[in-house]
């Protein structure tokens, strides 16, 4: 048998296909096949490698997506752009075999879903508080301004004063605990809820009177 | 007005408390009688919006990052970077959980859809008796078996011009029990799926089908079970 490494792309291709079948119904363990197409894919660049990989799994993508059907193409689209972008050569060498590999893959697909519902719970945030202002293309959710949100997170961190503080912004504005809820995780930090609101109204205060923070 | 009319009325914090509870009443009374508190609610609400539309899940780590994390494909120096947040942040721990729902068994239509180890019904006859009829529609009625279960179709008119509604009906041959109420029952075809639950005494309903031809599914003891041609007229 010839080892994967020294196969040919079609003998990969044959090979691989067979692998999957056999390895999706348990009946054999993956030798290594199929984890060549994809290091020759993602490694060494191979556009027809990517393509086999394409044609190879984009069945199994379709069974993993739960969307309606107008949807599946797409998703399956994204989740493919993840996988790319996130498994760069250095990053496949982590990936010990098919079974891995595939385990991430599906992974991505669900990613899609959470990512559309993330964005839909930052949408949310923004349109609890600024109402019939809220813009959809708010630059909030463009990813090219990531940099200046940095600028501003660090701008509001560098107005807080002590822990307590920054305990509160970080807890209730980045990660949306109630204050309630706040109380209950830091008790040293906040004794009573009533804690949490006077440290919460302080920095309201002063960043309401800050001009760099209301002019954004 | 620039200060509180009567500044020993609220303690600090009392204005937090309003922001998040603007039925408080005393906080209420008293912002109807001082405008200075009221404009200082105003600002404070605008400055938490601007504070948490930049804020909120800013430094949460990309999905497909919480994937390779949960899959140990990360470096060490990432591994620790989002093992440090994870622990802190909610959201990303449900997400976590969600990713992890990746390896459960499939969902039952996953599992019709793949047509792998599916149980199919078959035709047990077609034929157009007026006596026998649900809910009163007319026939024709459709028969498929598999095992004790028999699964009856007819269809009627739906609400909208041209399209049909499937009526259905499980029956069992044997006292076996049959699919609990609430039990999932798909219909699909290659651009279409639908899911309802079965009623009590077996029946279930899909409302406003376009004609064509598709596949009905169900699980009954622990088997998926397909319908593989269900024409609907």
């Amino acid at each position: 048998m010839i080892p994967p490494d020294e196969a040919s792309l079609e003998v990969l291709i044959e090979r691989c296909h067979q692998e999957t079948t056999l390895y999706r119904h348990q009946q054999s363990s993956p030798l290594g096949y199929c984890w060549e197409l994809f290091r020759r894919a993602i490694v060494e660049g191979s556009q027809d490698a990517w393509q086999a990989i394409d044609e190879q799994y984009r069945e199994q993508l379709r069974r993993w997506v739960r969307a309606g059907p107008e949807a599946v193409e797409d998703v399956i689209q994204s989740a493919l752009e993840k996988f790319i972008k996130s498994v760069t050569p250095e990053r496949f060498v982590r990936f010990t075999g098919l079974e891995c590999i595939l385990a991430y893959l599906k992974r991505c697909v669900r990613a899609v879903a959470i990512d559309y519902w993330r964005q839909k719970e930052r949408e949310n945030v923004a349109l609890q508080n600024l109402g019939d202002n809220w813009k959809i293309d708010s630059p909030m959710l463009n990813a090219d301004v990531r940099l200046e949100v940095a600028e501003c997170v660090a701008y509001i961190y560098g107005r807080l004063h002590d822990e307590q503080e920054r305990a509160v912004v970080r807890l209730n504005l980045e990660l949306g605990y109630k204050p309630a809820e706040i109380a209950q995780l830091c008790p040293l930090l906040f004794p009573t809820v009533a804690d949490v609101h006077r440290i919460r109204e302080r920095v309201l205060r002063r960043l309401a009177d800050d001009p760099v923070i209301q002019s954004w | 007005m620039t200060r509180c009319i009567d500044p020993c009325e609220l303690e600090e914090g009392a204005l937090s408390v309003f922001l998040e509870n603007p039925r408080d009443a005393r906080v209420a009374a008293h912002l109807a009688r001082c405008s200075y508190c009221a404009t200082q609610v105003a600002a404070y609400r605008r400055t938490l919006s601007l504070l948490e539309t930049r804020l909120y899940r800013h430094d949460c780590p990309a999905v497909e990052m919480l994937a390779l994390y949960q899959l140990n494909l990360t470096t060490p120096a990432e591994r620790l970077v989002i093992a440090a947040h994870v622990r802190d942040c909610p959201h990303c721990q449900r997400e976590l959980d969600e990713l992890a729902r990746s390896d459960e068994a499939p969902s039952l239509f996953e599992r019709l859809r793949q047509g792998v180890g599916v149980l199919i019904a078959g035709p047990v006859s077609t034929f157009h008796p007026k006596a026998i009829s649900l809910r009163g529609e007319t026939p024709p009625l459709l028969r498929f078996r598999v095992g004790d279960l028999e699964i009856h179709l007819s269809q009627q008119p739906g609400h909208s011009l041209g399209l049909r509604t499937l009526l259905g009906r499980l029956t069992l041959l044997t006292a076996v029990a049959p699919p609990e109420p609430g039990t999932e029952i798909w219909l699909w075809r290659s651009d279409f799926a639908t899911a309802t639950v079965i009623e009590a005494d077996g029946i279930f309903t899909f409302e406003n089908i376009e004609p064509g031809q598709y596949s009905l599914g169900l699980e009954w003891q622990g088997a998926a079970v397909s319908v593989p041609k269900v024409e609907i007229v």
